[in-house]
Parts: structure tokens; sequence; C-alpha cells
């Protein structure tokens, strides 16, 4: 969809008050590429019809060879992923004419046949790997490839993986471990990656025009600290003290950087996060049923609503000085 | 560009075409854009107000309940009542952002009270949500806010919804709230250029509307995939309510060809029919089609935040609906492959038509 010079809620204002005609308001939604046009169903239909046919292909094929896999020679089950793999990964180097968005849909979908890859080739060997080595393997092998691509689905993937791959290995491979703990390392991860998708330090940023990859890893990367902190305020957990060491610091970061680029999600979602946290830490001390719920919901409405205020101050203050500009 | 000189060039061009009848309140507009660059303008003050008040609710719930005060049904539906005109009179008269955590804590707790309040007096199930669906439709006349409009959109969709189960109603009959939402959620989005010049009263509500009706269609949906779960039979009313999307998405898809300026009669023809044999392996499963008829809606009028939701529901549904399938993997394999064969040409086909249009 091409980008309006007026938006939606322009046009609501501007017709709320005044005798604007629903024609013409109609005819305006139609010509500012607010309602779709032709260019924008041309584009919608090319990625939905690739997207959806290709998905479906490839998951009729994988359900094919499930239900022939006892049957197949090790070398064929081996060989159609490889070459899957390798189909896409040529049609993506050498189609030069091709769209740069298919070409990432192609990628993304070898990134995931890797993983096909390495679970048929643990299955034919029995190698007896942990499933955190499957993780791992297969992390490391689309590294590259996620570097290189900058497409915020194949990094979203990638993010995954490497969540994944943590809290396999923490789970299989380390003496117990508190939950406190598995969550200040996911923590520590996934606001690497907030950072790494922000950052232009790759040379080739995530194409990540809507901040949705960047917003997902913060929020990922805030909720896995303040259960942390919950819970060694809680529970007063031994690693308790590390984890909010990383929360103070992390927040201080965040907020730091949504201010400085006008982030908005960041200046939600951690002072919320705060608020929970100092919400815990009051009601804990107190064993009184009745009045912890009715502090608590009194402290929620109050703690919310000043944040909002705030919120709501600054957006003012950010649009004020975008018209100065 | 500035927001303001985008607006002025907006009225300039409205003047054009309108004519010397054309008029605009200044002073109120000069107003109105000074308040939504405050308050709504950014989705995540939206989600952060319904989080906490979400919360609140919750917590002033448990506040409720350990306080003994399910012990005294009058206290709960007094409590109630006075909760839910606290929320909606509050709402009217301070139309602000701040106010609206607030007020969703008190609506929605209000319902709660009120709603177990009577259930325990042995009040008919039925009064209490037709009740619910009255003050509803009250909360969206009276209060005027985004998410309070929005809250009871949900409120009286889903009352409307309980009514069927509740009395034990199943088949074709089942479905008339989904009809309901489902036509209600075309309508208003297919004519919110009308609905905008029908005065300022309904032009505030518009937004709110839309989101409410969608977000209650996709709840619908949801519940269709897991009414099992929760101990429900089949409503059976799939096939009624596939015809009706159906319907729905054949209406889009000419909005398309029009769009696309397809001329040909056998293009058309051809169009319609391709729609009609992908609908058909679906037809019993009515949440696929309902999440591609939402999805060509969003796309069609412009919703952003709704095309991600509409695409991961398409997404949920369409693995859900392959994994329910009591076939062998082979039949599974052949059901996937050839479907996703066809897409695949119509796209190979289609892209060609692109280029030759692109070369005339």
């Amino acid at each position: 969809m091409n980008e309006p010079s007026v938006d939606r809620e322009d046009i609501h204002l501007v017709s709320r008050h005044s005798n604007w005609t629903a024609q013409n308001i109609q005819a305006t939604f139609e010509h500012s590429g607010i309602y779709t046009g032709k260019a924008g169903w041309r584009k919608f239909l090319n990625f939905f019809l690739i997207g959806l046919g290709l998905a479906f292909v490839l998951a009729g094929i994988i359900f094919f060879f499930a239900f022939n896999w006892a049957s197949l020679h090790k070398v064929i089950k081996l060989g159609l992923v490889e070459t899957l793999i390798a189909v896409c990964i040529a049609v993506v180097v050498l189609n030069k004419r091709l769209d740069e968005k298919i070409k990432n849909i192609l990628l993304a979908t070898a990134s995931i046949l890797v993983g096909a890859l390495f679970a048929v080739f643990g299955q034919i060997y029995q190698t007896g790997a942990d499933a955190y080595d499957l993780f791992l393997g297969w992390t490391l092998a689309i590294l590259i490839w996620t570097l290189v691509s900058g497409f915020p689905v194949l990094w979203f993937i990638f993010m995954l993986l490497c969540n994944a791959t943590l809290c396999l290995y923490i789970e299989q491979r380390t003496s117990h471990v508190e939950a406190i703990e598995m969550l200040s390392w996911l923590f520590g991860l996934n606001a690497l990656f907030a950072l790494l998708v922000e950052a232009v330090a790759l040379g080739r940023p995530v194409q990540d025009k809507t901040g949705w990859l960047s917003g997902l890893a913060a929020i990922a990367a805030v909720c896995s600290i303040t259960i942390a902190v919950c819970l060694g305020i809680i529970d007063r957990s031994p690693g308790f003290s590390i984890s909010l060491l990383l929360a103070i610091a992390g927040f201080a970061a965040g907020i730091w950087y949504g201010l400085r680029h006008r982030k908005l999600l960041y200046l939600a979602l951690i002072p919320f996060a705060v608020i929970i946290i100092l919400i815990t830490a009051i009601v804990r001390p107190f064993n009184d049923p009745v009045g912890i719920f009715f502090l608590v919901s009194l402290l929620i409405i109050g703690l919310t609503t000043l944040l909002i205020m705030q919120l709501v101050k600054l957006n003012k203050r950010w649009h004020e000085e975008r018209t100065e500009d | 560009m500035k927001r303001e000189q985008k607006i002025n060039g907006l009225l300039q061009q409205i003047g054009a075409t309108e004519g010397d009848g054309f008029a605009y309140d200044k002073e109120q507009l000069q107003r109105a854009i000074g308040q939504s660059e405050n308050a709504y303008a950014n989705i995540v003050i939206k989600i952060l107000s319904g989080a906490g008040g979400f919360l609140a609710t919750l917590a002033l719930l448990g506040f409720f309940f350990v306080a003994g005060l399910y012990k005294t049904e009058p206290a709960m539906i007094i409590s109630g009542i006075i909760s839910i005109a606290l929320a909606i009179g509050g709402s009217r008269i301070a139309n602000h952002t701040f106010f609206d955590t607030v007020a969703i804590t008190l609506y929605i707790t209000g319902f709660v009270l009120a709603g177990i309040g009577m259930g325990s007096m042995g009040s008919d199930s039925n009064v209490i949500l037709i009740l619910f669906m009255i003050v509803s439709i009250a909360g969206v006349l009276i209060s005027g806010g985004f998410m309070m409009t929005f809250v009871s959109v949900l409120l009286f969709n889903g009352s409307f919804f309980a009514i069927f189960p509740v009395n034990h109603l199943y088949g074709y009959i089942a479905a008339v709230p989904m009809l309901f939402v489902l036509a209600a959620l075309y309508w208003l989005t297919a004519n919110e250029h009308r609905i905008l010049a029908a005065g300022s009263f309904w032009n505030k509500l518009y937004q709110s509307l839309q989101s409410g009706f969608f977000i209650s269609f996709l709840a619908g949906l949801i519940w269709m995939v897991h009414q099992y779960d929760f101990g429900f039979g089949p409503m059976g009313y799939g096939r009624l309510l596939s015809v009706a999307i159906d319907i729905g998405i054949l209406l889009l898809v000419a909005q398309i060809i029009k769009s696309l300026q397809i001329v040909s009669k056998v293009t058309i023809v051809a169009i319609y029919l391709l729609t009609i044999v992908l609908l058909l392996p679906v037809f019993n499963f009515a949440y696929i089609p309902g999440a591609l008829f939402l999805l060509l809606l969003s796309v069609r009028y412009g919703y952003k935040v709704e095309i991600g939701l509409s695409i991961a529901a398409l997404a949920y549904f369409i693995i859900k609906y392959y994994y329910d399938l009591r076939l062998s993997l082979l039949y599974k394999s052949g059901l996937l492959f050839f479907p996703g064969l066809l897409l695949l040409l119509v796209w190979y086909f289609y892209n060609r038509q692109l280029k030759r249009d692109e070369k005339i």
C-alpha cells in the first residue's frame, strides 16, 4: 500500500467539524491511498499468493515424506531436504531480477529447512544429542543468512532459536538453576537483540520500518526481568540481587533510549514493569488479603493514570517539536 | 510535513471539490487537532490503558470477594450498578485519556458484581444478559470515550452470543449473533464515509465501533475453534456462517476486481470460480474463511493493525485445521500440496498478466 499524504485521523477530524459530504470523503480515502487501490492490491496479491502457495506446497511435501518416512533410504531422506535448501538458495543467488521480498521469503524457508535437516540427521543416526545441540547448530547455521538478509521475519526466527537454545542449554546442561537465573539470562539475550535490531552497527540495518521486531524483543526482555525480580521479592531467591541490578541497568538504558529516540513503547513498557515490581514489593510484607487487594487496585489505577498523563504530555511535546522543525 | 499544513492543504482540496457550500468550524478543528495529538494518537497508550484497567479490575474484584461481598447479593448488585453508573457518567463528563483506566476498571467490575449478585439471587440468565446488552448500548451512547465504547461493544456482543448456549439453543438459530457481528462489521467498515458525514456524534464513535466489532468477530472465530476445549458441543451453525462469510468474501473480491480494472468477463468468472474452489474444502470450518474475510476487509480499507491480527489468525486457524483433520499423513499432504500448487500457478499467471499490462 502507498503511504498516504493525509491519514485516516486527519479525515476523521476534518469531517467531524465540517459539512464535508460522504461521497467526497470516500473519494479522499481512495485517492490518498488509505483505501487500497490498484497498486496496493497488486502488491498484496503477489505476496499473498506466493506466500500461501509456498507454505502449502512445502507443508504438503513435508507431510508426504513424513508418511513414507520409515521406508525411505537415509540418502533420499537427507538428499531431499538438502536439495530443497539448495534450490531456495540457488534461486536467491542466481535470479537477479527476483523481487527482494520474495528472495527474503525463500531465505527464511531455507532457514527453517536447515532445522528439518538437523532433525532428520539426528533421527537417522540416533546421535543421542540433546535438543539443545540441535537448536544451537540450527542457530549457528543460519547466523550469516540472518545477518546479510536484514529480513525482520528471519531475525524473528533467529531470535526464537536463540531463546530456545538458551532455555534448553540451561535445562539440560547445567545443574539446578533457579528460575530467576534463567529469566535473567533471557533478559540479557533479548535486550541484546533489541539493541542489535535498533542499531545500525552491522552496516545493514534490519528493514524493520514499523519497529515490531525490536518491540517484541524489548517486550520479551522486560517481561523476563520483571518476572525474575518479582519472584526474587516473593521467594527471596539468591539470584535476586543480580536480577535487580540487571533490571535497574536495563530499565535505565531503555528509558534513556526511549527518550532520546522518541520510542513511546519503551517509555510505556518499562515504567509499567516498574509499577508491577513496586506493587509486588509493597504488598509482600502484608498479611491482610482484603487490604492488599484494595491497595493493589488503587495503586494500579493511580500509577497507571499518572504514567499515561506523563506519556501524553511527552507525546504532545514531541509533536510540537516536530511541527516547529 | 507539519500536521496543520497538511490539514490546511486538505481543507483547500475539499473546498475545491465541495464548492462554496463547504464550511468548517476552525476553532473546534484546531482544538481537536491539539487534543488528538495528546491522546490516542498512539496505540501504546491505548494498550497501556487497557492493561492497567484489566489488572486493576482483577485486583478490585479480588478485594470484593475476599472481603466477603459475595455473601451479600443485594450489596453486590448495588455496588455493581454504582460502578457502572460512575464509569459511564464519569467517562461522559471527564472524556479524557487519564480517566479511561479508572472508567474501564469500574465498568467491568460493575458488570461482574451485578451479574454474580443477580445470578446468586436466582435471576434468569436471559434477564441478566439482556440487561447487560441494554446497559452496553447505554455505555456506547452516553460515555463517548474510545475505550468505553470499545469495551461496551465487546460486552454487548459477548452477552448476545452467550444467550444461545445458556438456553441450549443449537443449530442455525445459534448463528444469529455471529451473523449480526459479521453484517455490522462489514456495513460499518464499508460505510465509513457515510458514518463520518452523519454528524460529530457518530463520527467520534466510528473507530471504536469498528474496532469493537472486528475484535468481537475474531473472538467468535476463536471460540469456534476452541469451543470443545471449554466443554461445549458443536453449536451447529458452521455451514450457515460459512455461506454468509463466503458471500462477504465474494463482495470483497468484486471490489478487488473493480480496483484492478479487470474487464475481461472470462477472467472475472475465472476469479470467482477460483475463489469458490479455494473456499469449498473449508466450508465446514467457517473460521478459516472468517479469517480470510477479515484479512481482505482490513487490506481493502487500510487498517494496518487489523491486517496483522488477521494474518496471525489465518495462519493459526489453518495450522489448527490440518492438525485436527482425522486423516492419514498421505491425505493431509495431498490436501496441502494441491491447493498450494494451484495458488502458485495462479501467482505465475497473475505475474505474467501484470508484466503484460506493464508492457502495454
